[in-house]
């Protein structure tokens, strides 16, 4: 969904209106709604755009830690600059109960950078 | 005692458990009794009647049964559930009405007579039988995949029997990353498997609550290799594992090997996706400020409390997979 917030034009994405309320494990071979099916289905498309990519991630069951490993670190294994995520992507927790993914999202990415960094 | 009968080559093969089924209280025949239950269904002998070669019928006589714990019933469940998915016949169970009412109600809950094809009507009265000191339980669910909704689904049908509970998202990430775990390790070594011709990586799980002793449990069970056997296959946590067994002076036999991981698991040194996984299922009790998580796997048996406490157990055999149990008190999520 595109919309105009102020300024700035931006896609935003709920994760449990428009991927699942269930999301899934790492891997999609190992069974649905995985991480690796966020990323490469929606994620990584949405972020082709020149707008800022707002994601919601209130609404679902919960994630492993494995799911936002797998959709938020692995779009560093798949070539999308750290740089560029820090400017576009914007993951966001409407309720304080998903706050805490938010800190993991960047933890990961974070992690995986420097990964990439030090390979 | 336990036993597997051939009565003559045309009659059934009766499998009879130990008046005690339990992990803890009668360790050694309760595995005996797992032991010879999958050897039954698995060893699939055949007999010729009529000219016809058909599997031979087995029936298992639950009706000695004085006492089965938790931990056992989700087994027990979990063993029958896959008897149906691979064999053409299915187990016999009979007598229910002289059983103990524990163990059949803990079976109705868990589907075990659905899941052998009984028709409701014959047990459907004990459904909602009702005594001192009962537990209930949700149906034990079971995928080869991942399937964080059904997961999830097995929250919401305990929030139907325990209507004060919420579900909660340390939950449903620990008990994905228990089922991940499942799915990504516990079947990769199938050699290791003591019944090798089985199929399936699948798990199982189910959920209780136990009004007197104000608790709830979570289950998640596999028929793998086992933790131990599974890390031992990795390089990094073999090398690891016997580093700290050795840091700590103990030998390692499989207890150890599981109470290795989890303490690896809580440090940052172990970033693995494994590591990650252990920590969200420790998490759980650290969440709820009180409980337990149990982990029976291979011959180990390790339970560990909030508050640091430690029990652990060494079990004279496998148990034929890898049990996880969290106990929380119901007033953590009231």
């Amino acid at each position: 969904m595109q919309l105009t917030r102020k300024d700035e034009l931006l896609t935003e994405i709920k994760i449990a209106l428009e991927f699942s309320r269930y999301p899934g494990g790492r891997y999609r071979s190992r069974g649905k709604y995985s991480g690796e099916e966020f990323r490469d289905d929606v994620l990584i498309p949405a972020l082709e755009g020149d707008e800022e990519l707002c994601v919601i991630l209130d609404g679902t069951a919960g994630y492993g830690s494995s799911f936002l490993e797998e959709a938020f670190g692995g779009l560093i294994r798949a070539g999308i600059n750290v740089e560029l995520l820090k400017a576009k992507l914007r993951p966001v927790a409407e309720n304080e109960d998903f706050e805490t993914y938010v800190q993991e999202i960047w933890q990961y990415i974070d992690e995986a950078a420097s990964r990439v960094k030090t390979a | 005692m336990v036993l597997a009968l051939s009565k003559g080559p045309t009659t059934a093969i009766i499998v009879e458990p130990p008046k005690v089924l339990s992990f803890s209280k009668n360790s050694k025949e309760t595995l005996a009794f797992f032991d010879v239950l999958k050897k039954a269904i698995y060893t699939n002998e055949k007999q010729r009647r009529k000219g016809v070669t058909r599997p031979k019928p087995m029936r298992l006589e639950l009706e000695k049964v004085e006492r089965i714990s938790l931990p056992c019933a989700v087994v027990l469940s979990a063993e029958l559930k896959r008897w149906t998915t691979h064999r053409e016949i299915t187990p016999r169970l009979h007598n229910y009405a002289q059983w103990d009412k524990r163990v059949r109600t803990l079976l109705v809950h868990l589907g075990t007579f659905q899941h052998l094809g009984i028709k409701r009507k014959a047990y459907r009265r004990y459904a909602d039988e009702t005594f001192p000191g009962q537990v209930f339980l949700v149906g034990l669910t079971s995928a080869d995949v991942q399937d964080g909704e059904k997961v999830e689904k097995l929250q919401e049908k305990l929030m139907r029997i325990a209507d004060f509970f919420k579900p909660q998202k340390y939950i449903f990430r620990a008990l994905l990353e228990a089922t991940n775990n499942v799915i990504e390790h516990a079947y990769e070594n199938t050699i290791a498997l003591k019944y090798a011709n089985l199929k399936g990586n699948n798990w199982y799980a189910t959920a209780s609550y136990d009004p007197s002793n104000q608790s709830l449990r979570f289950f998640v069970y596999d028929q793998g290799v086992g933790i131990p056997k599974s890390l031992e296959s990795k390089r990094d946590w073999k090398q690891l594992i016997k580093n700290w067994c050795d840091s700590m002076g103990i030998t390692q036999h499989d207890t150890d090997t599981i109470e290795a991981a989890f303490e690896l698991g809580k440090t940052r040194t172990m970033q693995s996706e494994r590591g990650k996984g252990l920590r969200d299922m420790l998490n759980v009790i650290h969440e709820a400020g009180a409980g337990y998580i149990r982990v029976l796997s291979g011959h180990g048996d390790y339970k560990v409390h909030v508050n640091g406490d430690v029990e652990k157990f060494r079990h004279g055999s496998h148990i034929g997979g890898t049990l996880v149990e969290w106990s929380i008190p119901i007033d953590a999520v009231n």
